[in-house]
């Protein structure tokens, strides 16, 4: 796993700039230790040019201070002191991503008594803060949707994928990482993993299932030259 | 409505036997065929010998639909190099039929194309690579020894393609 993998940032920044400099291939270029160099070949496979390393249900939430599309502030940090965070990595032009607009609403509205923060981030380059603005006030948002310039949170954890989801708890721990359910259309949902999580960490319990994943838009990402 | 062929065709198209299935009208149009997290490797296994680049897409993708000419670029201009690129789309099988089969014609796809069948959605993303998030446009590069090589997530230009395949070509 990805998550497991010692968080060697060099390994993956290296790689990171050749696919950059040289067209994408992943050549070693110094000799490296074994354990390093095997760690190097799995990322190499799998993040491409624009996907960093993941964080994981257990690893620490990376921290970070955003603005929302009317220009206040929101840090992880100060949402902390609720009980749990939903950081949903979501998009206005993702058809996914919009057809759960009505199910996050839901969600927010059923969990926000219960003292949970939920927090949209847009990460994606093209879409702009006017457009969450609109976006967000068209679909009835009641949480605050933030604007992730140059994809630097998107990085931080490796979020890939819109509509993706991380649930922070106050210790600042990841405890849920995935999907919201699993199924676009909501007349064909078997498994609402996101109000599983949610239920147990309240009850005091883990997640059933502390990472899921399912198909939605690529993250559009600046590309970053070396 | 005509339903997607089912992997009981996939046999056919392993052994080379002609893959087409006719539409209204009286033409015909290649087959989709629907493969599911087990069958989705044969599409590789099938193709040892060859370096296969396997795109998976759908028509509600936008990306995926921009990058979708650059590949069919690249599969004409490699074929002769040994060049194999599959194209599976994770529409929704029965819902999207109508809009997979409109974008394929547009796209004047003249060979046989994958449909994901299964519902088991993280199944099938871990039969390609346990790691993949399910982000879409992927595509993934296997050598001639069928090892993947490369995943690449969002689209990617036919520079970034090339510079993928060309040094797993043959000369």
């Amino acid at each position: 796993m990805l998550s497991k993998l010692p968080k060697n940032g060099s390994v993956y920044i290296h790689h990171h700039n050749h696919t950059h400099t040289h067209g994408g291939d992943c050549v070693m270029k110094k000799p490296m230790p074994i354990v390093l160099a095997a760690a190097f070949l799995i990322v190499c496979t799998i993040v491409g040019r624009s996907a960093p390393p993941a964080v994981s249900p257990g690893m620490k939430a990376p921290s970070f201070s955003l603005k929302d599309a009317y220009g206040k502030e929101h840090s992880l940090e100060q949402y902390l002191a609720s009980k749990y965070v939903v950081v949903m990595f979501i998009a206005t032009q993702c058809p996914v991503s919009n057809d759960y607009n009505e199910r996050m609403v839901k969600l927010h509205d059923q969990y926000a008594s219960k003292d949970i923060t939920f927090l949209g981030i847009n990460s994606n380059k093209q879409e702009s803060v006017s457009e969450i603005k609109e976006h967000a006030g068209k679909y009835g948002f009641k949480f605050a949707v933030l604007k992730d310039v140059d994809n630097v949170v998107a990085d931080g954890y490796g979020a890939q994928v819109t509509p993706e989801i991380y649930v922070i708890d106050p210790t600042g721990t990841v405890r849920y990482h995935g999907r919201i359910d699993d199924s676009r259309d909501e007349d064909e949902i078997s498994s609402r993993d996101l109000s599983a999580a949610l239920d147990a960490l309240l009850a005091g319990k883990d997640a059933p299932r502390a990472e899921t994943k399912a198909f939605g838009c690529s993250i559009k990402r600046i590309r970053k030259q070396s | 409505m005509r339903a997607f062929l089912s992997i009981g065709m996939l046999s056919v198209i392993l052994f080379g036997a002609p893959a087409q299935a006719g539409v209204p009208g009286g033409t015909t149009q290649p087959a989709v065929l629907a493969v599911d997290e087990k069958e989705v490797q044969l599409l590789v296994t099938q193709s040892v010998g060859k370096v296969v680049l396997l795109n998976v897409w759908a028509t509600w993708c936008v990306p995926c639909i921009e990058e979708f000419p650059q590949l069919l670029k690249l599969r004409s201009a490699y074929a002769s190099r040994g060049l194999d690129v599959k194209f599976i789309s994770i529409d929704h099988p029965q819902k999207s039929e109508r809009a997979v089969q409109t974008f394929l014609k547009r796209m004047k796809v003249d060979f046989p194309t994958y449909i994901k069948s299964t519902k088991n959605d993280e199944s099938f993303m871990n039969a390609l690579h346990p790691e993949w998030s399910g982000a879409v446009p992927a595509t993934f590069v296997y050598d001639r020894s069928g090892k993947l090589v490369h995943t690449r997530i969002d689209a990617q230009t036919y520079e970034d393609f090339v510079a993928l395949i060309e040094p797993l070509l043959l000369p």
